[in-house]
């Protein structure tokens, strides 16, 4: 296991050069330089051409392109942003856990509410209960995030004055982001949880169960549901790694100084190094917590945690039942 | 389904046989109430178990039933196990769940039953997919014996199974039922092993019994045209035939039954009335019943091959049934 874990970790590096590699060439080939909007609407260019110097942006693509890894290797560092003169790193450790808060109790909220409503859903299937649960799940998947947050805002904030506006001050500035990313993944685990129900429920080893008189709650609790967990852990893991690293939407709304409000502004603002940082840590992120379900698969799955073992644990007693002849005698 | 009737008595063995499709599954699924409801749907007709109709056992009382009293050995073992949990649970959760007993009673219980079907104790923290298909079968066999049931009903037991393995599959089920004395209904779509573990067969088609009675009423005194073309489709050890006799056509579509009798479109022997009216139960010996307008009617409804029986003539033998050769006994006895 601990190997395989390692080999996932540095499978992790490729990705991230591969990252790196793309933005990087995408923000090379942009068509206004970073300098441009730094020097301000009357600036020469002859001031142009000494901030590009200043900046270092004015050399060739793979000179560049091997300084920001130098860097990287050599200094631990992302670079510093051409706006506020800071290292990259350091805003976004500032800023990451911001994120990270909201995105894990979204996270965290769309597998507490949505795994019950799934389960509850399959096991009442073509209730009146399934069929709201399923049209409310639908209908939020298809709401738009920035339409949602601004109906919440208007409700909860405006109207209700129950939590600013903007801002996270305090514990109350967080509810309605953490509400409003969460929504998405809910209606989402929701749905998958309950047709990965349904699909176990009509299985043969549920009906063995059922014929062993295993009581109803048992059934869905010991017998369906782990077997049902993989598509829930899938989905529940993809909107871990989304939501934490940072919705751009609802935290321009919100105006919450996270992730995703850093890139939003460094794209706008043309701060290249600071969004090469911030792309390169959602890489990482996202890679961790796809890392983090593959892990769990084998916690959920016999199956797949024989597959991750490298070596095969000897049979504990060292005999092997012989099929054949023996058990016909 | 329609027209099923079958009695199981004490320690005696009931063989239900018939093509795929002919319900042998759902009534099985039926006696322990597992049938899914909707779609399923459970009209009249009762389930009777020691005197008490099942169909109306409350679902707390019949979860007392199932597993503990009537078990069921499933078709396929390759799905019938949960793939998430050790075998050793699975059997030791039928044993928690109806003997008033302590974890690790259980647990030796588990191993206990493991050894019986002669799989190591060592195996018990095992998953189902690292057993062989024979292995997972006899798992099943534990789970559904380890509460020493009244009533084993085995659905096709060996059906998924290797040809190699099905009779070691069956000579366990035979062994342990016979030491413990239990009941057993045993679906099958293959003659010869009710032949060998039967006392009493039945034969379903489209959803209904044909002919029940004694193995010896089905196999010597075979009245059901239906079951005469069964026994033709199997191949003979003794008899040189060229080619097998299979029953003609396709068993009619169960929402869509014929007027007349079920299997008239399919029978060599239909007449008119059979095409116009559903043919009754005919008890044609004290125990032998048979769902034909033709039965006991006259001449017995001998083997239809006109060769074989030429053959049977020439070597001056009686004209056979073709269920002796199944029996292993000589023709004409």
């Amino acid at each position: 296991m601990g190997k395989y874990v390692l080999k996932r970790l540095l499978m992790i590096i490729p990705v991230l050069i591969g990252v790196v590699v793309i933005i990087f060439t995408i923000n090379y080939f942009s068509t206004v330089s970073p300098a441009v909007i730094l020097c301000g609407a009357n600036a020469t260019a002859e001031d142009i051409a000494a901030k590009e110097a200043e900046l270092g942006i004015d050399r060739p693509y793979f000179v560049q392109l091997a300084n920001y890894f130098w860097n990287i290797l050599r200094y631990g560092t992302l670079g510093t942003s051409y706006i506020y003169k800071q290292p990259v790193l350091d805003m976004i450790g500032l800023r990451l856990p911001i994120t990270i808060r909201i995105g894990f109790f979204a996270a965290l909220l769309s597998a507490v509410i949505g795994i019950p409503l799934g389960i509850l859903a399959a096991v009442k299937q073509n209730s009146v209960f399934d069929y709201i649960s399923t049209i409310l799940s639908i209908v939020l998947s298809a709401m738009p995030a920035f339409f949602l947050c601004l109906i919440l805002m208007l409700f909860f904030s405006v109207r209700l004055k129950w939590f600013p506006v903007q801002g996270v001050e305090s514990w109350r500035g967080y509810i309605l982001p953490i509400v409003a990313t969460g929504v998405m993944p809910i209606a989402m685990t929701t749905r998958m949880t309950r047709s990965s129900m349904l699909e176990v429920i009509r299985q043969d080893y549920v009906r063995t169960a059922r014929a062993k008189g295993v009581p109803e709650r048992t059934i869905i609790w010991k017998h369906t549901l782990k077997n049902a967990l993989i598509p829930i852990i899938t989905v529940v893991g993809m909107n871990l790694g989304l939501s934490m690293t940072g919705s751009v939407l609802c935290e321009t709304i919100f105006n919450i100084p996270g992730l995703g409000l850093l890139m939003n502004s460094s794209i706008s603002m043309r701060d290249f190094v600071t969004t090469q940082g911030c792309v390169l840590v959602c890489a990482f992120i996202i890679s961790f917590m796809n890392l983090l379900t593959d892990l769990c698969y084998a916690f959920v799955d016999p199956r797949i945690k024989a597959q991750y073992k490298t070596a095969k644990k000897p049979p504990r007693d060292g005999q092997e039942p012989k099929d054949g002849k023996e058990a016909a005698a | 389904m329609n027209g099923v009737s079958l009695s199981v008595e004490e320690g005696e063995t009931l063989g239900l046989v018939g093509e795929t499709g002919a319900g042998k599954t759902t009534t099985a699924l039926g006696v322990l109430g597992l049938i899914q409801c909707p779609p399923g749907e459970y009209v009249r007709g009762e389930v009777l178990y020691k005197g008490k109709d099942l169909r109306k056992t409350p679902e707390r009382e019949m979860r007392q039933i199932r597993g503990a009293e009537i078990s069921m050995i499933f078709q396929d073992p390759m799905t019938a196990l949960n793939p998430v949990m050790t075998v050793g649970e699975q059997i030791a959760e039928a044993i928690r769940l109806h003997e008033d007993c302590t974890a690790a009673e259980a647990e030796k219980k588990m191993i206990a039953m493991l050894e019986k079907v002669r799989i190591p104790a060592g195996r018990a923290d095992d998953y189902p997919h690292q057993f062989s298909g024979g292995m997972k079968q006899r798992v099943v066999i534990a789970m559904a014996l380890s509460c020493n049931p009244n009533l084993i009903i085995a659905d096709e037991p060996t059906t998924a199974l290797d040809v190699t393995i099905q009779a070691q599959v069956l000579d366990m089920i035979g062994r342990l039922r016979k030491e413990s004395g239990t009941s057993m209904l045993l679906i099958t779509h293959d003659l010869g092993v009710v032949a060998e573990s039967c006392q009493k067969a039945a034969i379903m088609y489209a959803g209904q019994i044909v002919e029940s009675g004694t193995v010896e009423d089905i196999f010597d005194r075979t009245a059901h045209p239906y079951t005469q073309g069964l026994f033709n489709s199997i191949p003979s050890l003794d008899k040189k035939l060229e080619r097998l006799r299979p029953i003609r056509g396709q068993m009619p579509d169960p929402t869509r039954l014929p007027a007349g009798c079920e299997f008239a479109p399919r029978c060599p022997y239909a007449d008119e009335q059979c095409v116009k009216e559903k043919p009754g139960m005919v008890e044609l010996s004290p125990g032998h019943f048979c769902r034909c307008h033709h039965a006991g009617k006259g001449a017995p409804l001998y083997f239809p091959d006109e060769r074989v029986n030429e053959l049977a003539y020439d070597h001056g033998l009686p004209v056979s049934n073709p269920g002796n050769n199944i029996l292993g006994k000589e023709a004409g006895q």
